[in-house]
């Protein structure tokens, strides 16, 4: 609150000194700095984009009313939100940045707005009142002008950082820690956040003063700015939304890989395996290695759900590291000698599958990950702290990338295990056009056993130290081990049950993402004939379907909760009205394929859907 | 405060900004004499007028060491009472100066002006002023607005505190003017925002008998109850003539006698002259003679111990 009643006052006050004092100076080349603009910026690359476009589009607007006066009402309100707007957009562009060109990067930044924002001024005029403001004379005004505005951007956003860092700061108010504006919401994680840094960073907050932007300029040590989006992360470094969580009990499809359309995926029985025979597991798609890639059935735009009837089998633990059950078609993945169960207490620095990185190209070179025996670890484990270790995905993020790690446990031989905090694509499609969207999922290690994929009806959930507070404060964590039955984050997001869902016995509905593939040629994408017996053999809990993976419609689970996950708006089990438009030549004159694309939306399988629907081959 | 992470919400949020703003503009570019946005304004108007007098007072605390900013309200109402000499002890040198030209000027004219002071400055393109003097004062839109060197501009909204004033060298104003020595009639554009401040007029001839030379001096024209701009004010000097190829009448730059850039006391004439003063106040055309510089010596001696040899200029 205070914060708040700060920036309106100096607004305010700039808003004054602008109209009283700076338009009246008489500088060469004709033009005048443009304080507002600047504040109105440095703000919001504090606070954000909706704080900046509000804080702009109010501030604008009181330019526009008082006395002089624009010539029309909402000029300077245009302008000024739209700053306000892409300034808290870009921020975390210097937040993400190392960490001493960070401050010469939202400087730059800055600038770069308020340059923008200028010429947007200028056209505005031009076309509001164009008597008043005509070309000549903007041509004249306006490169001194900007240059003005770049003379005050550093000043400005120096000051801004210094009251938001004093503010934060203040010594006995770890209430107001973290934000400048932002309330208390992020307080109490910021503030977590701060007593639990290494003794080492603390040691270098006291050394330094450091200006910092954003949500945690309360948070010392960690870098000259930061801006980090997260509240309770003590830095931009750790972009992590949702913690990494590790899966030993492997089959569940696509189990810890952040998954993209994990939601829509079925369910799968979950076999528990103490033991490295794979006898029984079923494969899925094996059988459309007849087919070949490229064969009929993976012409892109076919529905997936007319494939059915094709000879692949069910596999769920196969294929792909992460124990998914998406399916390769790679002879490769055949050939991998078949693993041998090993225990071991002692933690192994190099054990590293976990979090091992693989390659989403079309290459394939995932696949030459070292296979790895089962291993159980006792103890921190440093080198198994490679959890969540594939995140650097953007700029570079030094630093609490790595942070120690407890002891994680793996059940279960399964060398795609490692997949935690992955990234794996599984989009549906991902045709040689088709642009794949990765969206990261990153998750703390959380050790399952036998946990539904959804997360819903869970049962017994292994802990294993690693909390997600353990992972933010970037703290040694002592290992817990807690065996708890609580909900699953997730499961406010239902279990997927697909709409094309076909509840007959044989046929049990694929996944509609066919994972890694070569060439990125749709290839599994269809429903497959489920092989006969795909009762799991083992499980944990008597048998319940929705115990040890299972069908994720088990008695457990229940009706899917209220809020449901998201499901593709243009589903495969039926026609959207709307595909009229797309499919029929005149709707596609009438515009239906921007309205398909308008209407799903830019995710990505959903996106090819409708791009596709609105123009098939 | 508000979330930053619901991108989709930002992306809302911001639509829903730009929309209302868009639609702002709209209204009040449909009609600058709106009924729905002219007690917005005028509401404003006084809000931020009161911060701006406040502000600029403080500032011209600052800028002229003391005794004068506490004074001008005083000496205006001085001035409509007296019109007449003022001490210069009751006031600062540069308002003094710019208060007593201006009298000059409205008392060669024979009309009642109010002395206002500017108190901010428009925004971006905008050439207005707002003058800390209102419809308390007895100001209403269309006015005319003058100081000691001649046209300023016109009033084109009233507050009950403030007034904005449309500057005579905006892009957008019109000056009808009749050129000093022949009476004839014709335009002036004013020149709008320019690099060094002091922009050229644009000076456009309705006859095309006309015939203009440099040194020409430009008043105000006759208008139809002294609206925008009473007649007779000085408004400029013709500095050089233009031909345009193909043009049926005469234009030519003019020199405004008027600083835009540096305005500080202004006066708002409130009841224009009763008979049009025609060329009564312009200025006396600057004598080209030679400079007759006089130096005084002092004489070597023990008796002038005081004079020491400084040379100065005279006219």
């Amino acid at each position: 609150m205070r914060a708040a009643w700060l920036i309106v006052m100096s607004l305010a006050v700039a808003l004054v000194v602008q109209l009283t004092l700076l338009n009246g100076l008489h500088l060469p080349g004709g033009g005048v700095p443009d304080l507002v603009l600047v504040l109105v910026a440095a703000l919001a690359m504090a606070e954000g984009p909706v704080a900046g476009a509000v804080t702009g589009f109010a501030v604008g607007l009181c330019l526009d009313l008082a006395p002089p006066g624009s010539a029309a009402i909402g000029q300077y309100a245009l302008v000024f939100c739209l700053a306000g707007w892409a300034a808290g957009r870009l921020s975390p562009v210097a937040s993400h940045s190392t960490r001493y060109s960070a401050g010469l990067l939202a400087t730059g930044l800055l600038a770069l707005v308020a340059a923008a924002a200028e010429v947007v001024s200028a056209v505005v005029s031009l076309l509001v009142t164009p008597r008043a403001a005509t070309l000549s004379q903007v041509r004249v005004v306006l490169p001194s002008t900007i240059g003005y505005d770049l003379l005050l951007c550093p000043l400005v956003l120096s000051l801004v950082m210094l009251a938001g860092t004093l503010l934060a700061e203040r010594p006995a108010g770890d209430r107001f820690r973290g934000v400048l504006a932002a309330g208390s919401r992020g307080a109490a994680p910021a503030a977590l956040a701060g007593t639990a840094r290494s003794p080492r960073a603390a040691r270098r907050a006291r050394r330094r003063f450091e200006l910092r932007l954003g949500q945690h300029a309360g948070v010392t040590g960690d870098g000259w700015l930061s801006t980090s989006r997260v509240p309770g992360r003590p830095t931009g470094h750790v972009p992590a939304r949702r913690a990494p969580r590790l899966r030993p009990g492997s089959g569940v499809p696509g189990s810890a890989s952040g998954l993209v359309f994990e939601r829509h995926r079925p369910a799968a029985p979950v076999h528990l395996r103490l033991a490295g025979g794979r006898r029984g597991d079923g494969v899925i798609g094996t059988g459309g290695l007849a087919g070949g890639i490229g064969s009929s059935r993976n012409l892109p735009g076919r529905h997936p759900g007319l494939l059915a009837g094709g000879a692949s089998q069910f596999r769920p633990h196969r294929g792909e590291p992460g124990g998914s059950s998406s399916v390769t078609r790679i002879p490769v993945t055949r050939t991998h000698p078949p693993r041998r169960p090993a225990v071991s207490f002692t933690g192994r620095r190099g054990d590293g599958s976990v979090g091992h990185t693989l390659s989403r190209g079309p290459t394939r070179p995932a696949l030459t990950a070292p296979r790895r025996p089962a291993t159980i670890r006792f103890g921190p484990h440093r080198g198994g702290g490679s959890v969540g270790h594939t995140l650097s995905r953007g700029p570079a993020r030094p630093a609490l990338t790595a942070p120690r790690r407890s002891a994680t446990i793996r059940f279960g031989p399964h060398r795609g295990d490692g997949s935690v905090g992955q990234t794996l694509y599984h989009g549906p499609t991902r045709s040689a056009t088709a642009r794949p969207r990765l969206t990261p999922r990153r998750r703390p290690a959380v050790i399952r056993f036998g946990g539904q994929r959804g997360g819903a009806a869970a049962g017994p959930r292994l802990r294993m130290g690693a909390r997600r507070s353990g992972i933010t404060a970037a703290a040694t964590v002592v290992p817990s081990l807690t065996f708890t039955s609580r909900p699953s984050p997730v499961s406010r997001h239902s279990a997927a049950v697909p709409r094309f869902g076909r509840k007959t016995a044989l046929l049990r509905p694929a996944r509609p993402t066919s994972g890694l593939v070569p060439g990125g040629v749709l290839t599994e994408a269809t429903f497959h004939p489920r092989p006969r017996r795909t009762t799991p053999r083992l499980r944990l809990s008597g048998g319940a379907p929705g115990m040890l993976g299972g069908t994720g419609r088990g008695p457990r689970l229940g009706s899917p909760p209220g809020r449901a996950g998201k499901q593709p708006r243009f589903s495969y089990g039926r026609r959207s009205p709307l595909s009229v438009l797309t499919s029929h030549r005149l709707g596609r004159r009438l515009g239906g394929r921007w309205l398909a694309r308008w209407r799903v939306g830019s995710r990505s399988a959903v996106w090819l859907v409708g791009r596709r629907m609105g123009d098939p081959r | 405060m508000i979330g930053v992470r619901d991108t989709r919400r930002a992306r809302v949020v911001l639509a829903v900004l730009v929309a209302v703003a868009l639609v702002l503009i709209a209204v009040s570019y449909a009609g600058t004499g709106n009924s729905v946005l002219r007690p917005v304004r005028t509401a404003s108007s006084d809000v931020f007028g009161g911060a701006e007098r406040a502000a600029s007072s403080v500032g011209r605390f600052f800028s002229r060491s003391g005794s004068a900013s506490s004074q001008v309200a005083g000496l205006q109402k001085e001035v409509l009472q007296l019109r007449a000499e003022l001490s210069q002890e009751q006031v600062s040198k540069s308002d003094y100066a710019a208060l007593r030209t201006m009298l000059l000027v409205a008392g060669a004219d024979q009309v009642k002006v109010v002395a206002a002071s500017v108190i901010a400055v428009g925004q971006g393109y905008q050439q207005t002023v707002t003058l800390d003097v209102g419809s308390s004062d007895g100001v209403r839109v269309g006015q005319t607005v003058l100081n000691g060197q001649g046209l300023v501009g016109d009033v084109t909204a009233v507050s009950g505190d403030t007034s904005t004033v449309l500057l005579a060298d905006a892009g957008s104003a019109v000056i009808g003017v009749a050129v000093a020595p022949s009476g004839q009639l014709g335009w002036v554009t004013g020149p709008g925002k320019t690099a060094d401040g002091s922009g050229v007029m644009r000076l456009q001839m309705l006859s095309s008998a006309a015939v203009l030379a440099p040194g020409d001096q430009l008043v105000t024209g006759p208008s139809a109850s002294g609206q925008p701009y009473i007649p007779g004010v000085p408004v400029g000097v013709i500095t050089k003539l233009i031909s345009v190829n193909g043009a049926l009448t005469e234009a030519a730059d003019v020199r405004p006698y008027v600083d835009y850039s540096a305005l500080s006391v202004v006066g708002v004439v409130l009841v224009p002259p009763a008979t049009n003063p025609a060329f009564a106040a312009v200025p006396p055309l600057p004598h080209p003679g030679p400079t007759v510089t006089v130096t005084v010596t002092a004489r070597p001696g023990p008796a002038a111990p005081g004079a020491s040899p400084t040379p100065t200029a005279g006219p």
